[in-house]
Parts: structure tokens; sequence; C-alpha cells
């Protein structure tokens, strides 16, 4: 079989594994094929949906980062509090302006200091704990904003959640800045050998800062969700959520390493997740037993997805 | 146009330049010469922009510069083409060519992927480059992936174009592209710095020659006022001999016997045998399939059908682990990917393959692979400050060294060399050559490829010579001429064209 052929199969693999998943579904339980259930699943994952989207950046950079959770949840946090004191608003900023402030740490560590994406977002990461959890003292944070709520996460607009919309606007945005832009050139010439890419004359390091400021602002939007979805914020709100986003990032395609990947693949492994997951729970599988088929799940595609490059190929 | 005077850089433990000068005018070929380690990379470096001479001036139309990124060097039209590749394997040739000046709209926010290709296409046809635009960059050759860096710097018109060991992994026809775009850019007023370790090209093209030995100038003069054994002599500061190997006598004894080895449509049916003590040449042009023959050899990839024997036993190598056991060792062509491990020490490199012989029991230690290292350091005449000093601070010519001494160190029986001395000044490759000669004088089977035919004509016993996958015929180097070789790569093309 050609390179080609094998690539274009891949592509088509994941989505075909999603279709065979949601007839699997559909013909075993009926509580999945409810339109209700089958429209909800685009606002549950839109909290892993925005975190992957921008993880495939990052990984597509050749860095990762393992601070999303914690800087979501520390957003989260914050905005709670905003809002229960009465910013109003003003919150929203707040919440963008706290998220970029951890990514702008992440890149200012690794473009200023030279220290590997993975130590500078588990810095991160344990900072931004730290923030949350000493702001929360343990409690659960209360807030009442039903516009925030609306704006968020729970109104309706056509038919959908608006945390639909939100996964949705993020997708085209950062789809469109990644395929269509000369900075997402630059992100993917980077992550395919970032010497080269400096010698080339590319603005590596700012490039680099700019991909983790925006993942740490996302990650403020991340958190606004959150909280508007449930109507409190917790230090935990989101931890754990890293690693679903990477998941997705790779389910989809994306190379650890840099150099491949893209939105709309990242956005399959997304839906691919998000479908496995509403199944699973809503046919009662327990939530361990879940964790091991999504690790199956990943193991599966990396596995198809090497065999679709050849063993010629590159690693 | 460029000139660059009293410049002096140095690094932790090495001064790299010293008062070096050079200068270019334009619409000339300056060619820039010197061993390995005589500050020509450094120098060429300084030019581009990556990093700034400790002191010194350097001016561009009389008027001095500074460049504190190579951006500032391609802004002011200065162009280079980097020895270590920077065409990106997960780029297609298109967006490797026209990386950082994409055409875009509203200011690089949104990209004409159709003027992309169309541009792309553009600059192939036009410097008669016959690659796909949307061809990943990553699946072609080495020699595809120099054109591709070269075509690159040559699209945005440089005024200055620095080409660093061009043509040392490049095909006989991927020359000749490189050679016709150097006589257009030099017909358009384009000064051109060309380094490089070949001669007969240095005086094909060149039209000033500057050498540099220990980060000094030491000559520049026109090339035609110059010949062979007096740069050679600039160079080393001693007279090289440049004879011919003798050729040794007949040999008997079969190392290893490669019978209609096959694998794809690179290697179609090969045969070859290598006797003890033997120096086989390799001969073919770029593409037809020597190194992927080795690569089958060292039990790198498996092979789809045919046999191999090695000292009559059957030899089918599951890995390179397996080759080792065997007696076999091969190094690579390819240093940088997998010859050596850059960031480790020089004496770690020399020791990893023949860790299991020092450490035994699993336990290192540290000051017997030191002295393990020194050794063969000593035997190649590695230049390093220290064993201990990482290999990616070497100079490609050492690096070579390097990757010699760890696999000589393992002492084959068998040993095959894909291009054992590209990159490497011509004092490094007598040395290299008379190792060669040596290992095979103590009853090692040396299988040798290379792109330089003098090179083999000098150093082999017998010359192979493949096309097209196969071995189109065997000459003893004593009657071998370069006629004959070139004759037999290109046999099997006419054959295919008829």
């Amino acid at each position: 079989m050609s390179a080609a052929l094998r690539a274009r199969t891949a592509d088509l693999g994941l989505a075909i594994a999603l279709i065979g998943l949601v007839t699997a579904l559909m013909v075993l339980s009926p509580a999945f094929r409810d339109p209700s259930n089958l429209l909800g699943i685009g606002r549950q994952v839109a909290i892993l949906g925005i975190a992957a989207a921008a993880m495939t950046f990052v990984i597509l950079m050749g860095e990762i980062d393992l601070s999303v959770g914690a800087v979501a949840s520390a957003a989260a946090v914050v905005t709670a509090l905003a809002l229960a004191q009465g910013y109003g608003v003003w919150a929203i900023p707040i919440a963008v302006a706290v998220g970029a402030a951890f990514g702008l740490l992440n890149g200012a560590l690794v473009v200023g200091l030279g220290v590997p994406a993975f130590i500078a977002t588990l810095v991160s990461f344990f900072i931004a704990q730290g923030v949350a959890l000493t702001l929360t003292g343990g409690q659960t944070i209360l807030f009442a904003a039903a516009w925030f709520r609306d704006l968020f996460a729970t109104g309706v607009v056509l038919g959908q959640r608006t945390a639909f919309w939100w996964l949705l606007a993020v997708f085209v945005a950062l789809g469109w800045l990644l395929a269509r832009t000369r900075f997402g050139a630059q992100v993917r010439a980077i992550g395919g050998d970032a010497q080269s890419a400096a010698m080339l004359g590319l603005p590596v390091g700012r490039v680099r800062l700019i991909v983790f400021t925006m993942t740490g602002a996302l990650m403020g939007l991340v958190g606004m969700i959150l909280i508007a979805r449930i109507g409190n914020a917790r230090a935990d709100g989101a931890i754990g959520l890293e690693f679903d986003a990477i998941a997705a990032a790779v389910i989809g395609g994306t190379r650890l390493g840099g150099g491949y990947g893209s939105i709309p693949r990242t956005a399959l492994g997304v839906v691919l997740i998000g479908v496995l997951n509403n199944g699973l729970a809503i046919m009662n599988v327990d939530f361990n037993t879940q964790q091991v088929i999504k690790g199956a799940l990943v193991v599966g595609v990396v596995l198809i997805d090497r065999w679709a490059r050849g063993k010629g190929g590159p690693a | 146009m460029l000139e660059l005077s009293e410049i002096t850089k140095t690094f932790p433990g090495v001064r790299a330049l010293d008062a070096a000068r050079f200068d270019l005018l334009p619409g000339e070929v300056h060619a820039l010469m010197g061993e390995n380690g005589a500050g020509k990379s450094t120098l060429m470096k300084i030019i581009a922009g990556l990093f700034p001479p400790d002191a010194g001036t350097i001016r561009l139309d009389g008027a001095a510069v500074a460049f504190a990124r190579p951006a500032d060097a391609t802004a002011a039209g200065i162009h280079t083409v980097f020895q270590e590749l920077t065409v990106l394997g997960n780029l297609d040739v298109a967006q490797n060519l026209l990386i950082g000046r994409e055409p875009a709209r509203l200011g690089g926010a949104w990209l004409d992927r159709r003027a992309l290709y169309a541009q792309a296409r553009a600059i192939l046809d036009d410097l008669g480059i016959a690659l796909r635009p949307d061809a990943r960059a990553g699946a072609l050759s080495t020699g595809q992936r120099q054109i591709v860096e070269i075509a690159r710097a040559v699209a945005q018109k440089p005024r200055v174009l620095i080409l660093d060991e061009p043509t040392s992994s490049l095909g006989r026809n991927e020359e000749e592209i490189l050679f016709a775009l150097i006589a257009r850019l030099r017909a358009a007023g384009t000064g051109i710095v060309y380094i490089t370790h070949r001669m007969s090209e240095v005086f094909a093209l060149a039209d000033r020659i500057t050498v540099l030995r220990d980060g000094r100038h030491i000559l520049t003069d026109r090339a035609d006022r110059l010949d062979r054994a007096a740069l050679i002599r600039a160079m080393v500061g001693r007279d090289v001999s440049e004879a011919r190997h003798a050729g040794a006598d007949a040999h008997d004894d079969v190392a290893l016997q490669v019978a209609g080895l096959r694998r794809g449509a690179d290697v179609r049916g090969a045969d070859l045998t290598l006797h003890r003590g033997e120096v086989l040449g390799l001969a073919g042009l770029m593409g037809a399939g020597r190194t992927e023959l080795a690569r089958l050899i060292a039990g790198i990839d498996a092979p789809d059908g045919g046999q191999m024997r090695l000292f009559g036993q059957p030899y089918a190598p599951r890995d390179v682990r397996a080759a080792m056991r065997a007696g076999l060792a091969y190094v690579s062509e390819d240093r940088k990917g997998l010859g050596v491990v850059l960031p480790l020490s020089v004496a770690e490199n020399i020791a990893l393959p023949s860790l299991r012989r020092l450490a035994p029991r699993g336990w290192v230690a540290p000051a017997r692979v030191r002295a393990f290292a020194a050794d063969w350091m000593a035997r190649l005449g590695v230049r390093a400050a220290a064993p201990g000093v990482a290999v990616e601070t070497l100079s490609g010519g050492n690096q070579q060294k390097v990757a010699l001494a760890k696999w000589l160190a393992t002492d084959p029986q068998v040993i095959v060399l894909d291009e054992p001395t590209r990159g490497v000044d011509v004092g490094a490759k007598a040395e290299i050559y008379a190792l060669i000669r040596d290992l095979a004088a103590r009853g090692c089977a040396v299988l040798v490829i290379s792109s330089e035919l003098p090179e083999l004509l000098q150093l082999c016993d017998r010359i192979a010579v493949m096309a097209r996958g196969r071995i189109s015929g065997v000459v003893p180097a004593a009657q071998a001429s370069e006629e004959r070789v070139l004759t037999l790569a290109f046999a099997e093309d006419d054959e295919a064209a008829a």
C-alpha cells in the first residue's frame, strides 16, 4: 500500500472508529440514542475540547503543558471569588488574565531560562494549585450570577448550550490560526526542528512565548465554562484535564515530539473521547473500567497511526 | 562588497579565529579552505549572523555592520546554505522553500496556499529542479534535501551566498544543477563564499581562494595562480602524499558473500564478494542503492530476498546487535543521525559499542573508559580538548573520526564504511585512509562506500559499481579509471532507457 494511501486510511480509520463506536452504542443503549443525550455530548466535551485544541499547538511545537488543569482550576476559583464579591463583568478579563499570567510564566521559564517545558509547566501546576487552595481554604466557592452561567455554559442559542458555541469558536479560531496563518506555519516549523527554524531566522522564542500564553488564556476560558456549568468553584475543579487533553490530541494524530498535528483531527479525537465517556457512563460502566478502556483506545490509535505511517517513515 | 578584518572569536578553551580576514567581490566565487577546525565554519557563521565576533569589523559595501541574529544578515541580502541541513522533514517542499516568507494577505493572517504552491513550482522550474512542491521533505534523499536547501537560498536573490560543503551529499546530476545555479548567480553579480574540501571543485569553480589554518589567515590568491600541492601545503603546513594505493595481492579467503539480495525498488538482486584483508569500494550514482545495500548487510533493514554468508556461515542479522555479534560493524553515512550520540562525551561515544567488553559485569569504570577512549583518540588523531567533552562541540571531521573510532574499537572482522571522509579535510583524509589500509593489512575485510571516485581509486583493492539496485561490474583498482567506473555506473540506466 502506498504511503499516501495509508495516511488517508489512518485519517479515515479514526472516523470509521468513531462511526463504529456511535453505531454500537446506539444499538446497545436506548438512553444513548436519545436525541437530547446526543446533543448533550457537544456541551460535555467543551472543556476537554478547548484544552485539547490548545494542547495540540503546544505538542505540535515540540513542547508539553502539564499545567492546564491546575491553571484552569485557579482561574475558576479567582473568577468565582470575583463574581461572589460583585465584580460583575470584570470577572471575565480577570479569568483570562489569570490564565494568561500562568501561561506567560511557562513561556518565560522555557524561553528565557531554557527550562524544559515538562519541568516549567510542572512548576506552574504546583503554583496554580497552591494559589487555588490558598484562596478557597479547601472550601467550595459559591456565586450567584445567572447571566455569567448563561453566557458561558447554560444558555441556549440555536438549540445548543453556549458552552458548545464557545468550543466551536475555539476550534474554528485555532484551526484557522494553525492551518492558514504565517504564525501557524512558524509553529509547525519549530516543531519540526527548532534549531533549523532558528537558523532560518524564524522568531522561535516569540512563537513559543505566544503559544504558552495563549494556552494559559484559553485555560481562563475553560475555568469560566467550568464554574458556569455547575455554579460553584473548587480548587481541584479541572485537575486531570491535562492528561485527557494530551490523550485527545494524540488520538487525533498529534505527534509527541512535534511537527505533526491538526485541529480538525484533534476535534475528532475529542468527539471520540466524549462519545466514549458518555456511552460508558450511560451504560453504567464503572469509572475505573472507563479509564482502562480509554487507555486501551489511546494505545490502539497510536499503533494504527504508526502502521499508517509505514515502517520506513519517520518515527 | 563584503569585507571582514581582524576577526577574532574565542570559544571556551579554543581560539577559533585569530585576527582572520576575508573579502568578497561581486560576481566572484571565493573558496574558503582549511583543515577541520581551521575556523572556516566559525567565520561563515559570523557572516551569517549566528553569533557576533569578539573583535574585528564586518563591512558591507563599505559600511560597518553588526548582525545580532540570522534575520539581520538575511535582511542585508546574505544567505547561507548550512552543512547541517535546515530543511524541515515535517513540511513539504513548497513550505520549506518559502518558509518565513509565505505568500499571505492581511499581514500573515491569511496564507495564500495556491500562491504558495505556484511560487514554489515557479522556483523549481526556473532552477531546473525536478521535485514536486507537495512532496514531503522528510521522504526526500539527503541530496534532494540539499538541493531544496540551496534552492531556498537562491530563490531569495541573495547578494552574498555562503555555501558550506554543498556537494558533500549530492549525486552527480544534482551537482550539475548546483554548478549551473552558481554560474547564473555569478553572472547576476552575487558574491559566493564556497567552502569545500574537494580540490577538483575549487579549481573548477573558484575565482579566488583563501586558506585558513588554526584560525589565522594564511593566504588569499587567484585560483589560476595556485595549484593543488600549494593549497595542500598551505592548509596542512606540510606535504601530504596523494599517491594511489598499489593494490594488494589477491585474497582468496571470502569474508562476506552476498547473493541476489533484494529490498523494494532500491536493491534489486545485488551480488558481492568481500575477501579478508581487502578494501572493496562500492561506487555508484546517488540513488543507485549503495547505502540501502549497506543497511541490509548491517542488519538495519531486512531484505525481501537473497542470501548472505559471513565466513561461510549463513548470515541473516535480525538487527545491528546481531551483526555486531557476528563480527560486522557499519559506520553510517549520516553521522548526526546514526553515527554518534551528540550530547555524550567523546569517551562515552567511543566506548558505547564496546561496553560489553569494557564492563563485563555491568559496572562501568570511568577511568578505564577514559583510558580506552584516549587510546583510540590518539590512534585516529581526534582533536578534542579532553575525552570528556561532548561530541557536538567537535568539528565535522573530528566527529567522523569519533564515529570511526567507536566501531574500530569493537575489533570487527568485517567493517562497512559509508562515506567515511565526508566533510573531512585532506590531512584527516590521509589519516583515515592509512587507518583503513592498516585495518585491511591486519586481516579485516573493509567495504567502503564513497561518492568520490578519486578516493575509491586511491584507497581500494577492487571497486564494485552499483547501478539501479544491482552490481553492474567489479574492477580491480589497478585497472580502474574514473571513466570506466562511471561507464558502469551509468550502464544500466542507458539499457533501461533503450
